[in-house]
């Protein structure tokens, strides 16, 4: 099925530049040639399914190279699933699916413990979440105590099961879609379970543009390309020496304590009541080397905070219900705090 | 058919009606009889008259009474002010329709209890003053103030520690340094607002909207900042020399530009 969508613009969007290597001034100080190849061919792959959603795929990549897990927010319909699916299909990884129902019990997510006759003992069997890139579809659908289920697997990426730890293999990425909480037969997400989430994207409607081509492609195709024709084109091997490659990406001093201060100021923000946690910093540094290194630079600006502030903080604020009422939104006050801090310059 | 109450209705009705005759012929008045004529009064007050005494009001009486609001009955004129009559209006509504007697009171008090109320809270939002704060005893919410360190593109002596810095040998300040004079030279002349939230990319969205010729050597600078002083990168003297170049060159045309 063909697909679309364009996501929504940054809460801070500028025109970003790409430095290749040949526009850098002083001579090359780091080879990121193999990462910036191997995630323009994740994008073609991407793109032959997929019509449109530039800053989207740009935000799973950065959350692949990040080493986060990803919440896909939109209406039904908008070809979550899809672009989860098609990520995942990218990568000669395991990849598993569980679809998040309202009697979904841990055990159906984690695995559980089966008697065997011919040994007279019981054995582990392990549940879908042991694969490397796991979608958990319509996540919110699913009460508190399934969604409990996630929170040590996807923070510490072991699970305890009758007195055992059980490791899950590297690399492990969790991306999870979910309809807006006012939808019919949804729950809102735990706070613990919401911070293991290094972005919440929003997807919205795609434009008219966007649309005709997606009609387009549906009348010439009968569907457009089926999801198979994807290639694989990264490997664990590969995707782990990215990931070493971005943690060693440069931060100037005064980067750590902009951060810092943008994330605290979420804590004495009146119009909140719950600020961000010490996490989210962690998560607006880890992103912010990987998006730094996607646009082809070895060092972080404060231009790559800013871009990401809103996917890092929005699911990690909550409103005072007086601000909610008068239709302010998480992206809004994080706008505002980042007009309040100064960009070290 | 009719129900049975009605059906009764009319028997009644009569008896009523003549009885209500026979009340009337009984009650009717005799004839008027002519009565003889009364002697006049004046004859009365001539066969006993008595001194006239005039009566004073006591001054204290006079001044209770002038002071009693319910005898004036001249009422000032309503006010001009649009809102001075709305707001007189509202008070007379409000007052006219408060019960009497001791309830009056109460509610009275009860009124201004609330304008008080009210007027607190309102100094309070004006101070951003949270009532649940307040009442916890914490203290109030200050926002960040914005560091006013060095770089401030504002600050008078940057000229001078960037010579200072060159004459050093700190070339990666320097750097930043002529990156400001840059900023302050664009704000300056108006092509870009410089606020210190800003990154250099909205400068350059700016510069794009009002000086669009400029863009390409401000990105070239952008660049060579960012990679000086967010990439950490420690200059020798020859590269920054390119620097300089680009940033001196950038400066003429800008000035150039100017005296066009």
């Amino acid at each position: 099925m063909a697909s679309f969508y364009r996501m929504e613009p940054s809460t801070n969007h500028t025109p970003h530049t790409n430095h290749t290597t040949a526009e850098m001034p002083f001579g090359t100080r780091t080879d990121l040639s193999q990462l910036s190849g191997t995630t323009e061919a994740v994008r073609r792959e991407v793109s032959r399914v997929l019509v449109g959603q530039h800053d989207l795929v740009e935000l799973l990549l950065v959350a692949l190279l990040a080493d986060g897990h990803v919440l896909l927010e939109g209406v039904p319909g908008v070809a979550k699933t899809l672009t989860a699916k098609l990520l995942a299909r990218t990568l000669s990884v395991p990849f598993g699916r569980i679809q998040f129902t309202p009697d979904l019990m841990p055990s159906d997510v984690l695995g559980t413990s089966v008697y065997v006759p011919a040994r007279g003992s019981f054995e582990f069997r392990q549940g879908p979440i042991f694969s490397s890139v796991v979608l958990i579809d319509e996540i919110n659908r699913a009460p508190a105590k399934t969604q409990s289920a996630l929170f040590e697997v996807m923070e510490e990426r072991h699970i305890t099961h009758d007195g055992h730890t059980h490791h899950l293999g590297e690399p492990f990425m969790v991306l999870a879609t979910q309809n807006p909480v006012e939808q019919e037969g949804t729950y809102r997400l735990p706070e613990a379970q919401l911070d293991r989430f290094l972005f919440k994207v929003l997807v919205p409607y795609p434009t008219e543009a966007e649309e005709i081509l997606i009609l387009q492609g549906h009348h010439a195709g009968a569907g457009g390309l089926p999801l198979n024709a994807v290639q694989a084109v990264v490997t664990p091997e590969q995707l782990h020496a990215l990931r070493r490659q971005v943690r060693q990406q440069h931060v100037e001093p005064r980067l750590f304590e902009y951060v810092a201060k943008l994330v605290g100021l979420t804590r004495t923000h009146k119009s909140l009541h719950l600020g961000a946690s010490p996490r989210a910093s962690i998560a607006l540094l880890n992103g912010a080397k990987a998006l730094a290194a996607l646009r082809g630079r070895d060092f972080v600006t404060p231009e790559d905070i800013q871009h990401l502030a809103a996917p890092v903080l929005r699911h990690r604020i909550q409103l005072t219900p007086e601000r909610e009422l008068e239709g302010l939104g998480p992206d809004d006050v994080v706008r505002q705090l980042l007009q309040q801090v100064e960009v070290p310059r | 058919m009719l129900p049975s109450s009605r059906r009764f209705t009319y028997p009644l009705g009569s008896l009523a009606t003549g009885l209500l005759l026979v009340q009337l012929a009984v009650a009717a008045p005799a004839p008027v009889q002519p009565q003889a004529p009364s002697p006049p009064a004046v004859a009365a007050v001539q066969q006993a008259p008595a001194p006239a005494s005039v009566r004073n009001f006591g001054a204290d009486e006079l001044q209770r009474l002038q002071a009693d609001d319910d005898l004036h009955y001249q009422e000032a004129p309503p006010p001009t002010n649009p809102v001075s009559r709305w707001w007189q209006n509202l008070m007379r509504r409000l007052f006219d329709s408060l019960p009497e007697g001791s309830g009056a009171v109460v509610w009275r008090v009860l009124i201004y209890g609330v304008a008080a109320v009210a007027l607190v809270l309102i100094v309070m939002q004006l101070l951003n003053l949270r009532l649940s704060d307040w009442l916890r005893g914490r203290g109030r919410n200050i926002a960040v103030p914005y560091a006013t360190e060095a770089d401030d593109v504002h600050e008078q002596t940057l000229p001078q520690r960037l010579q200072q810095a060159e004459a050093q040998g700190q070339w990666r300040l320097a750097t930043r340094l002529g990156y400001l004079l840059v900023l302050k030279a664009l704000t300056d002349r108006g092509l870009i607002n410089w606020t210190p939230d800003k990154t250099n990319h909205h400068y350059q969205a700016e510069l794009q909207t009002n000086a669009a010729r400029l863009v390409p050597a401000f990105a070239s600078l952008t660049r060579q900042f960012e990679y000086v002083w967010y990439g950490e990168l420690e200059l020798e003297a020859a590269p920054y020399e390119q620097v300089r170049t680009t940033r001196q060159a950038f400066l003429t045309h800008l000035q150039n530009r100017r005296a066009a």
